[in-house]
């Protein structure tokens, strides 16, 4: 017995010396490299076959979900004697927003997976103004539960503008600049959007921000209201 | 190097953290560079949970191509290569899942896998290899997440969604094929 345990505690030591690191008898940078240039096809069929039914249900979840937007916003727009400017852009599980106007069960709400497109979001005034121009495709200030401003990006915002004097400037944010996080979370989260919605005039923020070769921290003390980030 | 484009609050930034933000924001080069510093790691780690070399290189390369997706929630909590870690071994499990096929390959693969190591690990340490690549999947699995990258009990039960005794059984069976493919 003793001596089994002996032999056990030997393969033990042996196989926690095994080396950390082996080299592939191949390069596999250029199949990784073809993959992620081109995502739409994939090398490996038998490992991305779940991920490719997945996206086939999520495309149909969509497609369905914009039929049935576009019909009761149709509906809606007839009813409504205040037309209110809509955006209609996809957004992921979004809970709770409001749509024309009324409170209705949303894609999070009815169990649909995070891809599931918003079909109407509400454009809101700005919470806070950091005075800074962004380009980032389909970002902005929305409506949120309870009329609450909140702010929604699907890609990472760069700045375009950065007013003389303003807060952006005065933290040494500069054109071309991403943004990657705020106060720890990143700008694509809806999480993001709602801790921005949540500022107030005055409050210290401290922006993670990219640029070529550099990324850093700045804090950024928001003005009270504008009519951009 | 570009020191007046290196530098943060705190001083000069790794440039392991600078190759992370770059490729975070779609630096295909920066992302190689990534992969040329990590991937014998991923490569060990997947070629020891799955067997032979096919598979690991298949493996290698989907947890690459999942990371370079993932990587815009990457929140830089912990270090790049743990978090690579991470994805490559729930990459390696699932591929775990096509094991049938693997038991074709393996006398084909038994010579690359000696050319593959040969070279860079002692003799010892290559009949070893090969010992732990002939267990049976479920044993092999256990054995290399246990005792080669040092996972707990729990987590590996955790890892492969079995009960502790199980991990517990299957790591004795293991040790003891092993033992005996070495003629201990």
């Amino acid at each position: 017995m003793r001596e089994y345990a002996d032999k056990e505690q030997a393969l033990l030591d042996e196989l926690a010396a095994l080396p950390e690191e082996l080299e592939p008898a191949r390069d596999l940078w250029p199949g990784i490299a073809a993959r992620i240039a081109s995502p739409a096809a994939p090398a490996s069929p038998r490992l991305r076959r779940p991920r490719v039914r997945w996206v086939l249900f999520q495309s149909a979840a969509a497609l369905a979900f914009f039929a049935a937007g576009a019909l009761a916003g149709h509906i809606l727009s007839g009813l409504s004697e205040e037309a209110q400017p809509v955006l209609r852009r996809p957004l992921h599980g979004v809970a709770g927003f409001e749509q024309q106007g009324e409170n209705r069960p949303t894609a999070f709400e009815a169990g649909e997976k995070k891809a599931t497109p918003e079909p109407a979001l509400r454009q809101a005034e700005p919470a806070i103004d950091l005075g800074m121009e962004l380009d980032c495709g389909d970002c902005g200030w929305f409506a949120g539960q309870g009329g609450r401003q909140v702010w929604r990006a699907s890609t990472f915002p760069k700045v375009r503008t950065v007013e003389p004097g303003g807060p952006a400037a005065r933290a040494g944010i500069r054109p071309g600049d991403v943004l990657l996080e705020i106060d720890g979370y990143s700008f694509i989260e809806r999480a993001a959007g709602e801790h921005l919605g949540g500022l107030r005039a005055g409050q210290r923020i401290t922006l993670r921000i990219g640029r070529v070769g550099v990324f850093r921290n700045v804090t950024v003390v928001p003005r009270a209201k504008g009519n951009r980030l | 190097m570009h020191p007046e484009t290196i530098h943060t609050e705190n001083g000069p930034a790794p440039v392991a953290e600078i190759l992370v933000v770059r490729a975070r924001e779609g630096d295909s080069k920066a992302f190689e560079e990534l992969y040329r510093a990590h991937h014998r790691r991923v490569y060990a780690l997947a070629l020891r949970m799955t067997g032979s070399p096919a598979p690991a290189e298949e493996v290698t390369q989907e947890a690459f191509v999942q990371a370079w997706e993932a990587l815009p929630s990457f929140r830089g909590e912990s270090a790049f290569g743990t978090w690579l870690h991470g994805i490559a071994v729930r990459v390696a499990l699932r591929h775990g899942r096509t094991e049938r096929r693997r038991k074709a390959r393996v006398e084909a693969d038994e010579t690359a896998l000696a050319s593959a190591t040969v070279g860079r690990a002692p003799e010892t340490s290559l009949g070893l290899e090969k010992a732990v690549a002939a267990l049976p999947h479920g044993a092999r699995r256990v054995l290399v997440l246990h005792d080669v990258l040092g996972y707990r009990h729990e987590e590996v039960a955790r890892l492969l969604g079995i009960a502790v005794g199980t991990v517990k059984a299957q790591l004795h069976r293991a040790r003891k094929l092993v033992m005996e493919a070495l003629g201990r």
